[in-house]
């Protein structure tokens, strides 16, 4: 497609990256198609679900309503990043550490709501963490199970100081 | 494909010299609305015009000030960022309904320029707006003016904006009101029709209405202030009586007589807003009570 493509430079899951694509091309699809990262999922495409949130500057975004253009020198974690990176070591514990999750298609989405969270705010009662949970649609209902493993996560922490 | 050209300028001057030069140009910045208009399906390229001009890093767009008398927001600054002044900072009436946009995710991106403008959002913050007098600045490469919000949209709640102009600051005055009340009824999109919301503030410090203003959005007007009722209000002492709240509710229910459409949506909305504007005068009532 020449005359469409525009050269990127920006961060992912901690690493410089440069990504050559029409400007118009969804982040959603930079992420799934040409980095393999399939954690983040297309879920309403309208940016209503929260399947696809990622992490862009710390913030939650969905990423189905990010266009490439908008993408230059900003800096991505995915769901794999929080899974996998020393500086989400903390924030990975009180996430995953939990049955709560039941089917599992929005848990990557809520995972990331949750990590947008704790890195402001490492001991959110249940009103912020189910704020934090509005814009993700679980069709299994796990909202109380989540909450539920985030605050006992938060009260270990207070407990035994463990990080 | 169609070929897209984007531009990224970074000051308001350059920015506003480009559009001169490309008025066919989409101005985007949280394009949270945009975007949907222009999603082609999945896995597919969202199908932008020709000329995109981004303004996600014009600073003067990006930035929000704060004087004793108000606050001017930038048109291109994220609704979180807005928020995060708290409830404390921002008057409480344009706190409610902000908060209550869309989800996190979304109002991360989505800006307070884009709410204004966009035709979907006219229940949002634009009844907020309008009731507490804010104005918006509209600047091209050669002038600047200020008008108010209520009268920025036409009445198809189309931008009343002169070519090459943009929408660059929001001031929003910063007053102290004895009580403030938003509320949205009804969703955005497959509930659409039935949308409705309703902003009303009001201070009265000696026992009487100094100042009560109260706006509908959601309507065929895109904000509909009917200050002969306001002005009506004035200096009425407090608590307000049944008597004079009845006959308001009549002259708006007259009022409303052209702004909904004689259908099933139109006859809710119109028994909604009323139901709201008596709901509003009753909180008065309580609040002033309290005050004593």
């Amino acid at each position: 497609m020449p005359g469409n493509v525009i050269k990127l430079r920006f961060t992912l899951n901690e690493k410089q990256v440069l990504l050559q694509c029409h400007p118009g091309t969804r982040l959603l699809d930079i992420l799934r198609h040409d980095f393999g990262l399939k954690g983040t999922r297309e879920g309403c495409g309208q940016g209503e679900c929260g399947a696809c949130l990622v992490l862009m500057n710390g913030l939650s975004v969905n990423s189905c309503l990010f266009p490439a253009f908008a993408l230059a020198d900003s800096e991505i974690i995915t769901i794999e990043g929080i899974l996998s990176l020393k500086s989400f070591t903390d924030i990975r514990k009180s996430i995953t550490d939990t049955q709560a999750y039941r089917c599992g298609f929005c848990s990557s989405g809520m995972q990331v709501a949750l990590a947008a969270l704790l890195l402001t705010n490492r001991e959110p009662n249940a009103g912020q963490i189910r704020r934090a949970l509005s814009g993700n649609l679980c069709a299994c209902g796990s909202y109380n199970g989540v909450v539920e493993a985030v605050l006992q996560s938060s009260s270990r922490k207070r407990r035994y100081g463990r990080r | 494909m169609k070929e897209v050209r984007v531009f990224r300028p970074k000051s308001l001057g350059g920015t506003l010299r480009l559009y001169t030069r490309n008025p066919d140009s989409l101005l985007y910045a949280g394009g949270t609305e945009i975007i949907r208009r222009v999603q082609r399906g999945s896995g597919r390229v969202f199908a932008l015009p020709q000329k995109v001009i981004y303004l996600g890093n014009v600073q003067e767009l990006n930035r929000i000030s704060r004087s004793q008398r108000h606050l001017d927001i930038g048109s291109a600054l994220d609704l979180s960022r807005i928020l995060k002044l708290g409830r404390n900072v921002l008057p409480p009436v344009l706190f409610e309904p902000l908060s209550e946009i869309a989800t996190p995710a979304v109002r991360n991106l989505a800006t307070l320029g884009g709410n204004i403008c966009a035709r979907s959002c006219r229940g949002d913050s634009l009844p907020a707006l309008s009731v507490i007098d804010a104005q918006v600045e509209l600047r091209t490469a050669g002038s600047t003016r200020w008008t108010a919000v209520g009268s920025f949209l036409n009445r198809r709640g189309r931008p009343r904006l002169r070519p090459g102009e943009i929408l660059t600051r929001i001031r929003v005055p910063l007053e102290d009101w004895d009580f403030a009340l938003f509320r949205k009824v009804g969703g955005r999109q497959r509930l659409g029709r039935s949308t409705l919301s309703f902003a009303g503030v009001a201070r009265f410090p000696k026992g009487s209405i100094e100042v009560l203003h109260f706006c509908l959005g959601g309507l065929k007007t895109p904000v509909l202030r009917v200050p002969g009722l306001e002005s009506r209000l004035k200096n009425a002492s407090v608590p307000v009586s049944t008597k004079l709240i009845d006959s308001l509710l009549a002259d708006l229910d007259a009022a409303l007589g052209n702004e909904v459409e004689d259908s099933p949506e139109g006859r809710y909305r119109k028994a909604t807003a009323l139901r709201l504007l008596r709901w509003f005068m009753e909180k008065v009532n309580s609040r002033s009570l309290e005050m004593l």
